[in-house]
């Protein structure tokens, strides 16, 4: 008989059946799992409190915040986020220049925003306005990203988005030609652009003006002048004679970015110009001559005769003083053909066409 | 007025002649003046709607292929300036990505630039992109490759690089898209080039510095390898290599391939490969439940179905082994130098280096699976293992299992028997508990069947006297050890232990030993060979019987008539005996056949004392003319002459082949009936379980490669079992962290029960007015004068105030 007892005192002297090359668990682990009834975040209880150096929006918000704000994928926070900077701007104007690095990747990237009702790309287009009060030298780091972004837009499927960058490449060439100019894709993404079927109607508010700002920028006869100088170079004395101004040749403008030396630096610069090469010339008239023709055909009431009058000048004037006519066969009868609608349409308009006519007296020969 | 409207519509009409890029781009706008909303203007917006308008008229839609393209352009130069981005942006941007790849054959320029800034991007800023436009790259750079428009190698290194990602969703992707090329490559395309190509894009990769370009570039080979699309030497001997790369995940993968894990093998095949069949076992389980759910239900039919599920599910399993079992059979057997290899597999094993014991486990498993494969000589690497062959040490049954692997004929017999004696010091003692007794005794017997010349009789006596152990696993494994050297060699165990043994079989038979192969002189069972060739044609028998005469005059000119009487009546007494042989009459016959088989199982050397010893035999046999006698000797001399003689003779056909094989399974069927009867009776059931399982894995073992299984070593016949109170204190430690008596009253603890006020309750209330008369006398003085001011109050008419 065995007894509790003795089953009891019999337990040390069990022998021990394991199975043959099986792990044993282990005893000596220690349970290091935590809990929690509250986790508080002490930093969200502050309270903010308005400086000179740390504006608040109408909402009680930073610019920080604003900005991060802007990252949101919920369309109504975003157009929160574009009023309260707006508002931060309009009242401190002098964050714009200082700010910027901030405000230009955050902002610009919204252009090409498919979400977006048209109210709120109306306040977008006017922040862009605000932020386009910046001058030359603070914008002029920042241009190269946000012309990216304007460009890419350019191209989008959505036509609101076309428009929306239409405008805003707009003021960005009126307020910084000179840096617009830098800018080695506008000229070839901005005819791509006049030449698809989706921009904007020839009629519009806003394409014509665009059109003309755009030729300004690169048109180098409205600006170049010739002063002719003498300069006797002596290497026996080593003198120079002349009455000429050294400094001025190598600082030929004032306003570009001082990381732009005219002679050192690799960019396009004033010395190269869509003006100045005989293939981008051709491929700007052809992309022009509908919109002259329908100018000339269509605006009966001499609405747009004056930009009308400016678009075929500067053809011309391009097309007449071509510097490198040699590299393209045939290039002035080439621009010639090219042109041959708004011939057409000159000879068929009703209405005042003197001014045309005189405009166009090259081509129309 | 009229002539002010005439005039407009003849301008637009001829501003439409004079340039076709002036009608397309004024043909939208009159679509779009118009108030249809027409299928073009809706996929304005929607890009798959567009592609699918353009793939059916390339030309004619060109313009909005570029504006898509100009788009892609423009978000691919923003990229390389900000590579962060939203994502919405990000979506568009892979909605325009996916567009073009789908529509870049139809526009060869376009895509050349297309695919051009795609690798371009992925190159530069791969690690930083965000992880769904990076997969987007990747999925149209494997579109445009499916259709042939960019050059796979440059693929292929493209996406080698971005391995490098942490990113395991695109790795996943990314080793697919190449293994799915392959397969293309394979199967469609039957391009071997491009194969040896990129086989050898893979190899370099290999042997990359970057751990992880190497890890998959070997799963690409190893994945290659299973689905036969570089099923060769090259490729195995590359993964070979891996096994003694620096990163010891690197060493694991290489190793598995080679030593087969079955739950990895089956779901890759079943995955991948299996597609086809896979749809046919479907479909045959889909014909055999929907014709039992549309037929009235019978136990019959209910049968018959569970029957056939079983069949299928058992041709499943089947394809899965054996796909497998080949696989990692002809991946070892590829090994150029399987001696060089296991050295210096077996020295990383030595080295001091401090890896994990499952690494070294699985170097350890790989060393004993090749030598056991390709019998090489290892010598040390049997020393080696006696220090892990400790009934405590971890995974000790698969260390067993290695030492029986890496066991074959060619190893000295003094290195085997001190690895069976290191076991049985240290498993077969009565110290150790009964299940490493039969781990130790089940090992040894799996080392002695592929080693039977290194057993000595002390050792085989001592195991053998264990089959009166009290316990049955440890019984019955030294049973089966007793069997095995019955069927080997009976002289090594005690007398009692043999069996029935045949004494002539003794003195004859030669066992296995050390480095000696067997030799043989004539193919078992081709005496039946004449006998048919008779039956066919009559100019055989003729030719055969004047060899026979010819022989016959050479060597006794004197008493060739007497040979011809005397070989009339045996002829009849044959006939006799096989009728009584049928009848099983004559315990006598039977004796003298089973005798007779037995020797021709036995494949021996035919010995020149023996030949003399039997022509002394005859000498005596006609001496004493006894006709039976002489009978019998013929009978035992002639089915070997015949076989010896057919076997030199002539050409074995195929039908010859299959008459000798169906002669030697008839000879193996009745053999077993016999002995079954003669044995049966002082047999138990146990033994002749033994016996039949011993049988099925020799025959398992020679189909395969020849090594043992884990399953040998673990056999354990009979599962203890426990008593009540171990199962109780079982089902108490597992319930020990749970709190299972939810929903019952608690017994103990402050306020089990009810109280007074609770009981009260349900009482009469004349038990309990008492009590409640009592509460009033016991109120303060101030009390019971408010209450009686109150009482007198509304005696008098007056509200208490």
């Amino acid at each position: 008989m065995v007894t509790k007892k003795k089953a009891r005192k019999n337990e040390d002297f069990k022998k021990v059946k394991l199975k043959v090359g099986k792990k044993l668990k282990k005893t000596t682990t220690t349970d290091t799992t935590i809990k929690a009834k509250r986790v508080v975040l002490a930093t969200q209880l502050e309270e903010k409190v308005e400086t000179d150096d740390n504006p608040l929006s109408f909402r009680g918000l930073t610019l920080d915040e604003l900005c991060k704000q802007m990252g949101h994928f919920n369309a109504k926070v975003k157009m929160n986020a574009i009023q309260g900077l707006k508002q931060i701007l309009t009242s401190r104007p002098d964050l714009v220049n200082v700010q910027l690095r901030l405000l230009v990747p955050c902002v610009a990237v919204h252009v090409a925003d498919a979400s977006f009702e048209p109210s709120t790309r109306q306040n977008l287009l006017n922040l862009y306005k605000i932020l386009c009060t910046a001058s030359i030298q603070a914008m002029s780091a920042h241009i190269t990203l946000f012309l990216s972004h304007v460009l890419r837009a350019l191209t989008n499927i959505v036509t609101e988005v076309r428009h929306l960058a239409l405008s805003t490449l707009s003021v960005l060439l009126d307020r910084y030609p000179s840096l617009c100019r830098n800018h080695a894709d506008l000229f070839p993404c901005f005819i791509n652009y006049l030449g698809s079927s989706k921009r904007l109607a020839w009629n519009k508010p806003g394409l014509i003006d665009t059109i003309l700002n755009f030729i300004n920028i690169y048109d180098i006869n409205r600006e170049r002048h010739v002063d002719p100088s003498t300069l006797e170079i002596r290497f026996e004395n080593e003198k120079i004679e002349g009455k000429s101004d050294l400094k001025r040749v190598f600082v030929q403008n004032p306003d570009v970015s001082p990381f732009e030396f005219g002679v050192v630096s690799s960019s396009k610069s004033n010395a190269v110009s869509p003006f100045e090469l005989p293939d981008a010339l051709l491929n700007l008239a052809n992309v022009l001559a509908p919109i002259i023709s329908n100018i000339v055909l269509e605006d009966a009431g001499g609405q747009f005769m004056i930009q009308g009058v400016k678009l075929i000048e500067s053809i011309v004037r391009g097309a007449e003083n071509q510097p490198n006519d040699f590299l393209l066969k045939d290039f002035r009868k080439q621009v010639h053909g090219s042109m041959s609608a708004v011939r057409i349409a000159i000879s068929k308009r009703h209405g005042k066409s003197d001014r045309f006519r005189a405009a166009a007296t090259w081509i129309l020969d | 007025m009229g002539k002010v409207s005439k005039s407009p519509g003849k301008g637009e009409k001829r501003i439409g002649k004079v340039g076709k890029k002036n009608g397309k781009s004024n043909a939208p706008t009159e679509g779009s003046n118009s108030g249809k909303a027409s299928r073009f203007t809706m996929s304005e917006r929607n890009l798959g709607l567009m592609q699918e308008i353009i793939r059916k008229d390339p030309e004619s839609y060109k313009e909005e292929f570029l504006e898509q393209f100009n788009y892609f352009v423009q978000t691919m130069k923003l990229l390389h300036l900000q590579p962060e981005q939203s994502r919405q942006e990000m979506q568009s941007l892979v909605d325009s990505v996916l567009f073009l790849s789908g529509l870049a054959k139809h526009y060869p320029k376009e895509s050349k630039q297309f695919s051009d800034s795609l690798f371009e991007l992925l190159r530069e800023q791969g690690a930083g992109l965000d992880p769904e436009v990076r997969m987007a790259f990747c999925k149209a750079l494997v579109l445009l490759r499916n259709q042939d428009m960019i050059d796979p190698i440059i693929l292929m290194e493209t996406f080698f690089e971005l391995v490098k990602v942490e990113d395991k969703v695109l790795r996943k992707f990314l080793l697919s898209s190449i293994s799915a090329h392959l397969k293309r490559v394979y199967h469609k395309k039957k391009d071997v080039k491009m194969l040896g190509k990129i086989q050898n894009l893979c190899f370099s990769k290999m042997k990359d510095s970057r751990s992880i370009v190497a890890r998959a570039a070997q799963l690409v080979c190893i994945d290659a390898f299973r689905r036969k699309f570089w099923r060769d030497a090259r490729t195995a001997n590359v993964i070979a290599q891996a096994c003694f790369h620096k990163v010891a995940k690197i060493q694991v993968t290489s190793m598995k391939f080679f030593l087969g894990s079955e739950n990895e093998n089956g779901d890759a095949e079943d995955s991948d490969e299996m597609d086809s069949d896979a749809e046919d076992n479907t479909k045959t389980l889909k014909e055999v439940m929907t014709s039992f759910r549309n037929v009235k239900k019978t136990r019959k039919r209910e049968k018959n179905v569970e029957r056939a599920k079983k069949m299928i599910s058992k041709k499943k399993k089947a394809k899965k082994e054996g796909r497998s079992k080949e696989c990692n059979l002809m991946a070892i057997q590829s090994l150029y130098d399987p001696q060089e290899f296991v050295d210096r597999l077996f020295g990383a094993v030595e080295a001091k280096k401090m890896d994990n014991f499952e690494v070294r486990l699985f170097k350890i498993a790989l060393c004993a699976r090749i030598i056991g494969i390709h019998r090489l000589h290892t010598l040390s690497f049997y020393s080696y293992l006696h220090r892990f062959l400790q009934p405590k040490q971890r995974d000790v049954t698969k260390i067993l299992l290695y030492a029986a692997q890496a066991c074959h004929e060619m190893v000295p017999p003094d290195t085997v028997e001190q690895l069976i004696r290191v076991i049985a010091n240290n498993f077969v003692t009565d110290r150790n508990s009964p299940e490493a007794m039969t781990v130790g005794i089940n090992a040894i017997r799996e080392i002695l069947s592929n080693c039977p010349f290194a057993a000595t009789e002390e050792l085989l006596r001592d195991l053998s006297e264990y089959k009166t152990y009290k316990n049955k696993n440890v019984s019955m494994a030294a049973r089966s050890l007793i069997t095995l050297f019955r069927a080997v060699n009976p002289k090594l165990l005690a007398r009692k232990d043999r069996g029935k043994p045949q004494e002539k079989d003794d003195e004859d038979e030669e066992y296995n030993g050390f480095a000696r192969p067997k030799v043989h002189d004539f193919i078992s069972g081709a005496e039946i060979l004449d006998e048919d060739a008779a039956d066919g044609e009559q100019g055989h028998l003729e030719e055969d019987g004047t060899d026979s005469e010819l022989d016959v005059s050479d060597v006794d000119t004197d008493d060739v008539d007497t040979d011809d009487d005397a070989d009339e009546p045996v002829a009849k007494k044959k006939r006799v005996e096989q009728k009584s042989v049928e009848n099983d009459a004559e315990s006598d016959a039977d004796d003298e056949e089973i005798e007779d088989e037995e020797e021709m199982d036995d494949e021996e050397e035919e010995i020149e004392i023996s030949d003399e010893e039997e022509e002394e035999i005859d000498d005596e046999a006609e001496e004493e003319a006894v006709v039976e006698e002489e009978a019998s000797e013929a009978v035992e001399k002639d089915p070997k002459l015949k076989a010896s003689k057919n076997s030199m003779d002539r050409i074995m056909t195929q039908e010859d082949f299959k008459n000798i094989k169906a002669y030697q399974l008839k000879k193996q069927l009745i053999g077993e009936k016999r002995l079954k009867k003669q044995m049966g009776k002082g047999r138990s059931q146990a033994d002749e379980r033994i016996v039949d399982e011993m049988a099925e894995k020799l025959e398992l073992k020679r189909s395969s490669d020849g090594l043992a299984r884990l399953s040998d070593i673990e056999h354990f016949y009979k599962k203890k079992r426990q008593s009540k109170e171990e199962r109780m204190a079982d089902v108490m430690a597992g319930r020990a962290d749970e709190d299972y008596k939810f929903g019952r009253p608690k017994k103990n603890g402050a306020h089990v029960g009810r109280t007074n006020d609770q009981n009260s309750k349900k009482k009469v209330f004349a038990m309990v007015k008492n009590k409640i008369r009592g509460r009033n006398r016991q109120r303060s003085f101030r009390d019971q004068q408010k209450s009686l001011r109150h009482y007198l109050m509304r005696q008098s008419g007056r509200k208490p105030q």
